[in-house]
Protein backbone atom coordinates (compact mmCIF):
# COMPACT_ATOMS: atom_id res chain seq x y z
CA UNK A 1 0.00 0.00 0.00
CA UNK A 2 0.81 3.58 -0.51
CA UNK A 3 1.76 5.80 2.18
CA UNK A 4 -0.79 8.19 3.46
CA UNK A 5 -0.05 11.47 4.80
CA UNK A 6 -3.41 12.08 6.96
CA UNK A 7 -4.90 15.59 7.48
CA UNK A 8 -6.15 16.05 10.93
CA UNK A 9 -9.50 18.28 11.42
CA UNK A 10 -9.85 19.02 15.35
CA UNK A 11 -13.13 20.64 16.40
CA UNK A 12 -14.10 22.25 19.69
CA UNK A 13 -17.82 23.19 19.91
CA UNK A 14 -18.24 23.00 15.94
CA UNK A 15 -15.28 25.22 15.09
CA UNK A 16 -11.88 23.83 13.67
CA UNK A 17 -8.83 24.24 16.11
CA UNK A 18 -5.79 24.10 15.84
CA UNK A 19 -4.65 22.55 18.97
CA UNK A 20 -1.48 22.82 20.87
CA UNK A 21 -0.44 19.74 23.03
CA UNK A 22 -3.89 19.11 23.30
CA UNK A 23 -5.57 22.72 23.81
CA UNK A 24 -7.12 24.84 21.41
CA UNK A 25 -5.31 27.43 20.21
CA UNK A 26 -6.42 28.69 17.20
CA UNK A 27 -9.49 28.92 15.78
CA UNK A 28 -8.95 27.94 11.95
CA UNK A 29 -12.33 28.45 10.00
CA UNK A 30 -15.84 26.13 9.37
CA UNK A 31 -14.85 22.40 9.47
CA UNK A 32 -16.81 21.39 6.36
CA UNK A 33 -15.27 24.01 3.98
CA UNK A 34 -11.34 22.95 5.85
CA UNK A 35 -12.54 19.20 4.95
CA UNK A 36 -14.22 20.33 1.37
CA UNK A 37 -10.48 21.74 0.33
CA UNK A 38 -8.63 19.08 1.80
CA UNK A 39 -10.40 16.76 -0.20
CA UNK A 40 -10.21 18.91 -3.70
CA UNK A 41 -6.50 19.17 -2.61
CA UNK A 42 -6.13 15.15 -2.82
CA UNK A 43 -6.04 14.10 1.13
CA UNK A 44 -5.42 10.53 1.63
CA UNK A 45 -7.43 10.92 4.49
CA UNK A 46 -9.64 13.47 6.80
CA UNK A 47 -9.58 12.63 9.84
CA UNK A 48 -11.71 14.27 12.19
CA UNK A 49 -11.38 15.01 15.93
CA UNK A 50 -14.50 15.55 17.90
CA UNK A 51 -13.52 17.87 20.98
CA UNK A 52 -16.63 19.41 21.60
CA UNK A 53 -17.65 19.37 24.93
CA UNK A 54 -19.47 16.20 25.93
CA UNK A 55 -22.97 17.89 26.24
CA UNK A 56 -22.60 19.39 23.16
CA UNK A 57 -21.91 16.24 21.34
CA UNK A 58 -25.03 14.53 23.20
CA UNK A 59 -27.05 16.87 22.96
CA UNK A 60 -26.35 17.85 19.19
CA UNK A 61 -25.34 15.04 17.63
CA UNK A 62 -23.27 17.41 15.13
CA UNK A 63 -25.13 17.63 11.79
CA UNK A 64 -21.62 18.95 10.39
CA UNK A 65 -20.56 15.65 10.16
CA UNK A 66 -22.91 14.27 7.30
CA UNK A 67 -21.70 17.62 5.53
CA UNK A 68 -18.21 17.17 6.10
CA UNK A 69 -18.77 12.98 4.31
CA UNK A 70 -20.76 14.55 1.47
CA UNK A 71 -18.17 17.04 0.75
CA UNK A 72 -15.26 14.81 0.73
CA UNK A 73 -14.26 12.43 -1.88
CA UNK A 74 -11.59 10.63 0.39
CA UNK A 75 -11.86 8.46 3.48
CA UNK A 76 -13.01 10.21 6.17
CA UNK A 77 -12.49 9.08 9.84
CA UNK A 78 -14.37 10.04 12.98
CA UNK A 79 -13.35 10.03 16.79
CA UNK A 80 -15.28 11.95 19.51
CA UNK A 81 -17.88 11.07 22.35
CA UNK A 82 -18.24 7.67 20.94
CA UNK A 83 -19.63 6.35 24.52
CA UNK A 84 -22.38 3.84 22.91
CA UNK A 85 -23.00 1.80 19.99
CA UNK A 86 -26.11 4.14 18.87
CA UNK A 87 -23.10 6.70 18.54
CA UNK A 88 -21.27 4.27 16.16
CA UNK A 89 -24.01 3.43 14.12
CA UNK A 90 -25.00 7.30 14.29
CA UNK A 91 -21.37 8.22 13.03
CA UNK A 92 -21.53 4.96 10.01
CA UNK A 93 -25.18 6.64 8.65
CA UNK A 94 -23.73 9.83 8.53
CA UNK A 95 -21.39 8.66 5.93
CA UNK A 96 -17.79 8.06 7.71
CA UNK A 97 -15.54 5.31 6.78
CA UNK A 98 -14.20 4.02 9.78
CA UNK A 99 -14.61 5.27 13.55
CA UNK A 100 -11.67 6.45 15.79
CA UNK A 101 -11.80 5.33 19.71
CA UNK A 102 -9.49 6.89 21.58
CA UNK A 103 -7.97 5.17 24.94
CA UNK A 104 -8.87 7.45 27.22
CA UNK A 105 -12.06 6.36 26.94
CA UNK A 106 -12.92 3.48 29.27
CA UNK A 107 -15.95 1.83 27.51
CA UNK A 108 -13.53 1.66 24.53
CA UNK A 109 -12.12 -2.03 24.55
CA UNK A 110 -16.63 -3.65 24.94
CA UNK A 111 -17.68 -0.72 22.37
CA UNK A 112 -14.64 -1.30 19.85
CA UNK A 113 -15.08 -5.13 20.32
CA UNK A 114 -19.13 -4.41 19.51
CA UNK A 115 -18.62 -2.14 16.76
CA UNK A 116 -15.70 -4.57 14.81
CA UNK A 117 -18.04 -7.31 14.86
CA UNK A 118 -20.93 -5.43 13.33
CA UNK A 119 -18.65 -3.18 10.99
CA UNK A 120 -15.20 -5.30 10.75
CA UNK A 121 -12.19 -4.32 11.88
CA UNK A 122 -11.11 -2.55 8.92
CA UNK A 123 -13.47 0.57 10.14
CA UNK A 124 -12.17 0.49 13.82
CA UNK A 125 -9.53 2.70 14.72
CA UNK A 126 -7.69 3.19 18.15
CA UNK A 127 -5.72 6.32 19.05
CA UNK A 128 -2.84 5.62 21.58
CA UNK A 129 -1.85 8.79 23.40
CA UNK A 130 1.68 8.53 24.79
CA UNK A 131 4.55 11.08 26.56
CA UNK A 132 7.38 10.50 28.43
CA UNK A 133 5.50 9.82 31.78
CA UNK A 134 5.65 5.69 32.45
CA UNK A 135 2.74 3.52 31.65
CA UNK A 136 -0.41 3.21 32.33
CA UNK A 137 -1.24 6.99 32.01
CA UNK A 138 -5.13 5.98 32.23
CA UNK A 139 -5.16 3.27 34.96
CA UNK A 140 -8.95 3.16 34.91
CA UNK A 141 -8.49 1.78 31.74
CA UNK A 142 -10.45 -1.76 30.97
CA UNK A 143 -7.68 -4.77 29.34
CA UNK A 144 -4.52 -5.77 31.35
CA UNK A 145 -1.73 -3.68 30.03
CA UNK A 146 1.07 -2.55 31.42
CA UNK A 147 2.18 -0.92 28.52
CA UNK A 148 2.42 0.59 25.15
CA UNK A 149 2.86 -2.46 23.51
CA UNK A 150 0.13 -3.90 25.96
CA UNK A 151 -2.43 -1.54 25.28
CA UNK A 152 -1.96 -1.48 21.80
CA UNK A 153 -2.56 -5.67 21.96
CA UNK A 154 -5.30 -5.47 23.95
CA UNK A 155 -6.74 -2.72 21.26
CA UNK A 156 -6.22 -4.85 18.63
CA UNK A 157 -7.34 -8.36 20.58
CA UNK A 158 -10.67 -6.24 20.93
CA UNK A 159 -11.54 -5.67 17.03
CA UNK A 160 -9.07 -2.36 16.17
CA UNK A 161 -8.11 -2.48 12.47
CA UNK A 162 -5.34 0.13 12.81
CA UNK A 163 -3.53 1.68 15.68
CA UNK A 164 -3.03 5.80 15.72
CA UNK A 165 -0.26 6.60 17.60
CA UNK A 166 -0.16 10.45 18.75
CA UNK A 167 2.74 12.20 21.14
CA UNK A 168 0.93 13.96 23.45
CA UNK A 169 4.12 16.24 23.93
CA UNK A 170 4.72 17.09 20.26
CA UNK A 171 1.29 17.78 19.07
CA UNK A 172 0.97 20.96 17.17
CA UNK A 173 4.38 21.58 17.56
CA UNK A 174 6.11 21.29 14.19
CA UNK A 175 9.16 19.77 16.63
CA UNK A 176 9.73 16.21 14.34
CA UNK A 177 7.58 13.40 15.22
CA UNK A 178 8.91 11.25 18.23
CA UNK A 179 9.36 8.01 17.39
CA UNK A 180 11.78 7.25 19.81
CA UNK A 181 9.52 5.41 22.27
CA UNK A 182 7.46 3.43 19.52
CA UNK A 183 9.73 2.94 15.88
CA UNK A 184 9.78 -0.79 16.56
CA UNK A 185 5.94 -1.09 17.09
CA UNK A 186 5.20 -1.57 13.18
CA UNK A 187 7.51 -4.95 12.94
CA UNK A 188 5.76 -6.57 15.53
CA UNK A 189 2.53 -5.00 14.91
CA UNK A 190 0.07 -7.47 13.15
CA UNK A 191 -2.58 -4.38 12.00
CA UNK A 192 -1.12 -1.39 10.62
CA UNK A 193 0.54 1.38 13.07
CA UNK A 194 0.21 5.08 11.90
CA UNK A 195 1.57 8.05 14.21
CA UNK A 196 0.96 11.60 14.40
CA UNK A 197 2.52 14.33 17.17
CA UNK A 198 4.69 17.19 15.68
CA UNK A 199 5.42 16.10 11.95
CA UNK A 200 7.42 19.07 10.81
CA UNK A 201 7.83 18.11 6.98
CA UNK A 202 8.12 15.98 4.48
CA UNK A 203 11.45 14.04 5.15
CA UNK A 204 10.09 13.50 8.93
CA UNK A 205 6.94 11.56 7.25
CA UNK A 206 9.08 10.06 4.60
CA UNK A 207 11.63 8.21 7.83
CA UNK A 208 8.16 7.56 9.42
CA UNK A 209 6.76 5.62 6.74
CA UNK A 210 10.76 3.50 6.36
CA UNK A 211 10.53 2.16 9.62
CA UNK A 212 7.12 0.91 8.72
CA UNK A 213 4.14 3.21 9.55
CA UNK A 214 1.44 2.85 7.55
CA UNK A 215 0.46 6.88 7.56
CA UNK A 216 1.03 9.79 9.43
CA UNK A 217 -1.17 12.39 10.32
CA UNK A 218 -0.72 15.98 10.84
CA UNK A 219 -2.69 19.41 11.37
CA UNK A 220 -0.06 21.91 11.99
CA UNK A 221 1.91 21.63 8.68
CA UNK A 222 -1.61 21.42 6.74
CA UNK A 223 -3.42 24.14 7.98
CA UNK A 224 -1.11 26.74 9.16
CA UNK A 225 1.67 29.10 7.41
CA UNK A 226 5.10 28.44 7.68
CA UNK A 227 5.23 30.70 10.64
CA UNK A 228 2.94 28.32 12.21
CA UNK A 229 0.54 31.84 13.31
CA UNK A 230 -1.41 31.63 10.62
CA UNK A 231 -4.67 29.50 8.92
CA UNK A 232 -3.04 28.47 5.74
CA UNK A 233 -5.07 25.34 3.87
CA UNK A 234 -2.29 23.39 1.91
CA UNK A 235 -1.37 19.65 1.20
CA UNK A 236 1.23 17.88 -0.81
CA UNK A 237 1.33 18.38 -4.41
CA UNK A 238 1.46 15.21 -6.81
CA UNK A 239 5.17 16.61 -7.45
CA UNK A 240 6.07 16.37 -3.73
CA UNK A 241 4.80 12.48 -3.94
CA UNK A 242 6.93 11.62 -7.06
CA UNK A 243 9.73 13.56 -5.05
CA UNK A 244 9.48 11.89 -2.28
CA UNK A 245 8.92 8.23 -3.88
CA UNK A 246 5.79 7.86 -2.48
CA UNK A 247 4.19 7.17 -5.37
CA UNK B 1 -20.62 13.93 -10.80
CA UNK B 2 -24.16 15.04 -12.69
CA UNK B 3 -25.62 11.37 -13.15
CA UNK B 4 -28.96 11.33 -11.96
CA UNK B 5 -29.37 9.16 -8.68
CA UNK B 6 -31.77 8.22 -5.78
CA UNK B 7 -31.41 6.40 -2.48
CA UNK B 8 -33.60 2.55 -3.06
CA UNK B 9 -35.23 2.35 0.53
CA UNK B 10 -37.97 0.11 -0.53
CA UNK B 11 -36.89 -3.39 -2.18
CA UNK B 12 -39.43 -3.10 -4.67
CA UNK B 13 -38.14 -0.15 -6.08
CA UNK B 14 -34.93 -2.03 -7.75
CA UNK B 15 -36.87 -2.91 -11.20
CA UNK B 16 -37.05 0.59 -11.61
CA UNK B 17 -33.44 1.61 -12.24
CA UNK B 18 -31.05 -0.02 -14.73
CA UNK B 19 -27.83 0.64 -12.36
CA UNK B 20 -27.69 0.01 -9.04
CA UNK B 21 -25.25 0.62 -6.55
CA UNK B 22 -24.47 -1.45 -3.61
CA UNK B 23 -22.28 -0.39 -1.15
CA UNK B 24 -20.91 -1.32 2.05
CA UNK B 25 -18.47 -0.94 5.00
CA UNK B 26 -19.40 -3.73 7.30
CA UNK B 27 -19.05 -7.86 8.47
CA UNK B 28 -20.10 -10.35 5.77
CA UNK B 29 -22.45 -11.91 7.92
CA UNK B 30 -24.12 -8.46 9.49
CA UNK B 31 -24.78 -7.13 5.92
CA UNK B 32 -26.07 -10.76 4.92
CA UNK B 33 -28.57 -10.34 7.76
CA UNK B 34 -29.33 -6.71 7.36
CA UNK B 35 -30.02 -7.57 3.20
CA UNK B 36 -32.49 -10.43 4.09
CA UNK B 37 -34.24 -8.64 7.38
CA UNK B 38 -34.61 -5.59 4.71
CA UNK B 39 -35.57 -7.48 1.83
CA UNK B 40 -33.51 -7.16 -0.68
CA UNK B 41 -31.70 -10.43 -1.27
CA UNK B 42 -33.85 -11.72 -3.80
CA UNK B 43 -34.75 -8.21 -5.70
CA UNK B 44 -31.08 -7.96 -6.30
CA UNK B 45 -30.85 -11.45 -7.26
CA UNK B 46 -34.04 -11.20 -9.43
CA UNK B 47 -32.21 -8.21 -10.91
CA UNK B 48 -29.17 -10.11 -12.14
CA UNK B 49 -30.73 -13.25 -13.47
CA UNK B 50 -33.62 -11.36 -15.53
CA UNK B 51 -31.33 -8.86 -17.07
CA UNK B 52 -32.72 -5.95 -15.99
CA UNK B 53 -29.64 -3.90 -15.70
CA UNK B 54 -26.05 -3.39 -14.46
CA UNK B 55 -25.11 -4.04 -10.74
CA UNK B 56 -22.03 -2.49 -8.69
CA UNK B 57 -21.04 -3.80 -5.68
CA UNK B 58 -18.45 -2.21 -3.41
CA UNK B 59 -16.41 -3.60 -0.67
CA UNK B 60 -18.75 -6.07 1.62
CA UNK B 61 -21.60 -4.81 -1.18
CA UNK B 62 -18.95 -6.69 -3.09
CA UNK B 63 -17.87 -9.79 -1.31
CA UNK B 64 -21.68 -10.03 -0.37
CA UNK B 65 -22.56 -10.96 -4.37
CA UNK B 66 -19.94 -14.44 -3.98
CA UNK B 67 -21.07 -17.27 -2.05
CA UNK B 68 -19.40 -17.16 0.92
CA UNK B 69 -17.00 -15.47 3.58
CA UNK B 70 -14.70 -17.00 5.81
CA UNK B 71 -15.34 -13.47 7.58
CA UNK B 72 -18.99 -15.56 8.10
CA UNK B 73 -19.00 -19.03 7.51
CA UNK B 74 -22.49 -19.42 8.85
CA UNK B 75 -23.77 -17.27 6.43
CA UNK B 76 -24.52 -16.87 2.24
CA UNK B 77 -23.79 -14.38 0.00
CA UNK B 78 -26.32 -13.79 -2.75
CA UNK B 79 -24.11 -16.45 -4.62
CA UNK B 80 -24.44 -14.18 -7.76
CA UNK B 81 -20.67 -14.55 -8.65
CA UNK B 82 -19.14 -18.36 -8.25
CA UNK B 83 -16.53 -18.20 -5.69
CA UNK B 84 -15.47 -17.26 -2.05
CA UNK B 85 -14.34 -14.23 -0.23
CA UNK B 86 -11.12 -15.09 1.50
CA UNK B 87 -9.12 -14.27 4.42
CA UNK B 88 -6.22 -11.54 3.79
CA UNK B 89 -2.67 -13.53 4.23
CA UNK B 90 -0.72 -10.68 6.12
CA UNK B 91 2.67 -10.36 7.56
CA UNK B 92 4.66 -7.70 9.32
CA UNK B 93 5.44 -6.16 6.20
CA UNK B 94 1.84 -6.38 4.88
CA UNK B 95 -0.06 -6.08 7.78
CA UNK B 96 -3.77 -6.97 7.52
CA UNK B 97 -6.67 -4.98 7.14
CA UNK B 98 -5.44 -3.33 4.17
CA UNK B 99 -5.66 0.21 4.60
CA UNK B 100 -5.13 2.83 2.07
CA UNK B 101 -4.26 3.57 -1.41
CA UNK B 102 -2.99 1.13 -4.02
CA UNK B 103 -2.70 1.03 -7.74
CA UNK B 104 -4.60 -1.20 -9.89
CA UNK B 105 -2.93 -3.70 -12.63
CA UNK B 106 -4.98 -4.19 -15.29
CA UNK B 107 -5.45 -7.77 -16.33
CA UNK B 108 -8.54 -7.44 -18.37
CA UNK B 109 -10.09 -4.92 -21.04
CA UNK B 110 -13.23 -3.43 -19.61
CA UNK B 111 -15.67 -0.30 -20.17
CA UNK B 112 -15.53 -0.21 -16.44
CA UNK B 113 -11.43 0.84 -16.62
CA UNK B 114 -11.75 3.00 -19.32
CA UNK B 115 -9.12 5.76 -19.29
CA UNK B 116 -7.97 4.41 -15.82
CA UNK B 117 -3.93 4.96 -16.07
CA UNK B 118 -2.50 2.16 -14.39
CA UNK B 119 0.77 3.77 -13.02
CA UNK B 120 -1.21 7.38 -11.93
CA UNK B 121 -4.61 6.57 -10.96
CA UNK B 122 -4.56 5.02 -7.27
CA UNK B 123 -7.71 3.79 -5.06
CA UNK B 124 -8.85 3.86 -1.60
CA UNK B 125 -8.65 -0.17 0.52
CA UNK B 126 -9.99 -1.15 3.71
CA UNK B 127 -10.55 -4.53 4.25
CA UNK B 128 -9.26 -7.89 5.49
CA UNK B 129 -10.85 -9.91 3.11
CA UNK B 130 -10.62 -10.53 -0.26
CA UNK B 131 -12.93 -11.76 -3.41
CA UNK B 132 -11.96 -15.23 -4.89
CA UNK B 133 -14.18 -16.07 -8.20
CA UNK B 134 -13.95 -19.51 -9.05
CA UNK B 135 -13.27 -18.56 -12.96
CA UNK B 136 -10.24 -15.89 -12.78
CA UNK B 137 -11.43 -14.68 -16.34
CA UNK B 138 -13.50 -12.76 -14.46
CA UNK B 139 -11.20 -10.73 -12.63
CA UNK B 140 -10.48 -7.38 -14.69
CA UNK B 141 -7.45 -5.67 -12.25
CA UNK B 142 -5.80 -6.73 -9.47
CA UNK B 143 -3.98 -4.86 -6.47
CA UNK B 144 -0.52 -3.18 -7.50
CA UNK B 145 0.93 -4.31 -3.65
CA UNK B 146 1.43 -7.65 -1.85
CA UNK B 147 -0.49 -9.61 -1.32
CA UNK B 148 -2.02 -9.19 -4.54
CA UNK B 149 -5.73 -9.42 -4.63
CA UNK B 150 -8.47 -8.98 -7.30
CA UNK B 151 -9.80 -5.69 -6.92
CA UNK B 152 -12.13 -5.79 -9.67
CA UNK B 153 -14.32 -8.38 -10.91
CA UNK B 154 -17.07 -8.55 -13.44
CA UNK B 155 -19.22 -11.29 -14.86
CA UNK B 156 -22.56 -10.66 -17.06
CA UNK B 157 -24.17 -7.67 -15.86
CA UNK B 158 -22.34 -7.60 -12.73
CA UNK B 159 -19.12 -5.92 -11.00
CA UNK B 160 -17.44 -5.93 -7.84
CA UNK B 161 -15.12 -3.31 -6.79
CA UNK B 162 -12.81 -4.66 -3.78
CA UNK B 163 -12.18 -0.64 -3.20
CA UNK B 164 -14.08 2.22 -2.31
CA UNK B 165 -14.02 4.40 -5.63
CA UNK B 166 -16.74 7.10 -3.48
CA UNK B 167 -13.36 7.65 -1.67
CA UNK B 168 -11.10 7.33 -4.43
CA UNK B 169 -11.23 10.75 -5.58
CA UNK B 170 -10.99 12.16 -8.96
CA UNK B 171 -9.53 8.32 -9.71
CA UNK B 172 -12.68 6.65 -8.23
CA UNK B 173 -15.06 8.81 -9.68
CA UNK B 174 -13.70 7.81 -13.23
CA UNK B 175 -14.74 4.31 -12.25
CA UNK B 176 -18.16 5.27 -11.46
CA UNK B 177 -18.98 7.43 -14.45
CA UNK B 178 -17.90 4.51 -16.40
CA UNK B 179 -20.43 2.47 -14.77
CA UNK B 180 -22.91 5.00 -15.03
CA UNK B 181 -22.39 5.52 -18.93
CA UNK B 182 -21.84 2.96 -20.43
CA UNK B 183 -24.54 0.54 -22.27
CA UNK B 184 -26.43 -1.95 -20.45
CA UNK B 185 -25.60 -4.60 -22.37
CA UNK B 186 -21.70 -3.21 -22.71
CA UNK B 187 -20.61 -5.25 -19.45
Amino acid sequence: MLPRAITTITIDAGRAMFNYRFRPKLYLGDPINIARLYSRMGSDEVLVLDRSPKLFLEDFRPAYLGSVCRQVSTPVSYGGGLKAFDDVVWAFRAGVDRVVFSDSSKYALELIEQASQVYGRQAIVGVVNYDDRPWPRHPRLGGTSESLAGRIRDLTDAGVGEIFLQSVNRSGTRRGLDTSRVKSFPAFSKIPISISGGAKDLTDFDAAFKVGFSGVAASSIFALDSSGKTPLIGYLTEDDRRRMGWL
Amino acid sequence: MGVPSRRIVNPLDIDRFDRIILPGVGNFGEFSRQLRFLGFQEPLTSFVRNQRGNLLGICVGAQILFEASEESPSEEGLGIISGKVLKVPGDQTAPVPRIGWDRLALVAPSPLTAEVAENLNRYFFAHSYFMNPTDSASVIAVSASNPLVPAIVSVAGVTALQFHPERSSNYGKQILLNFAKRAPDAT
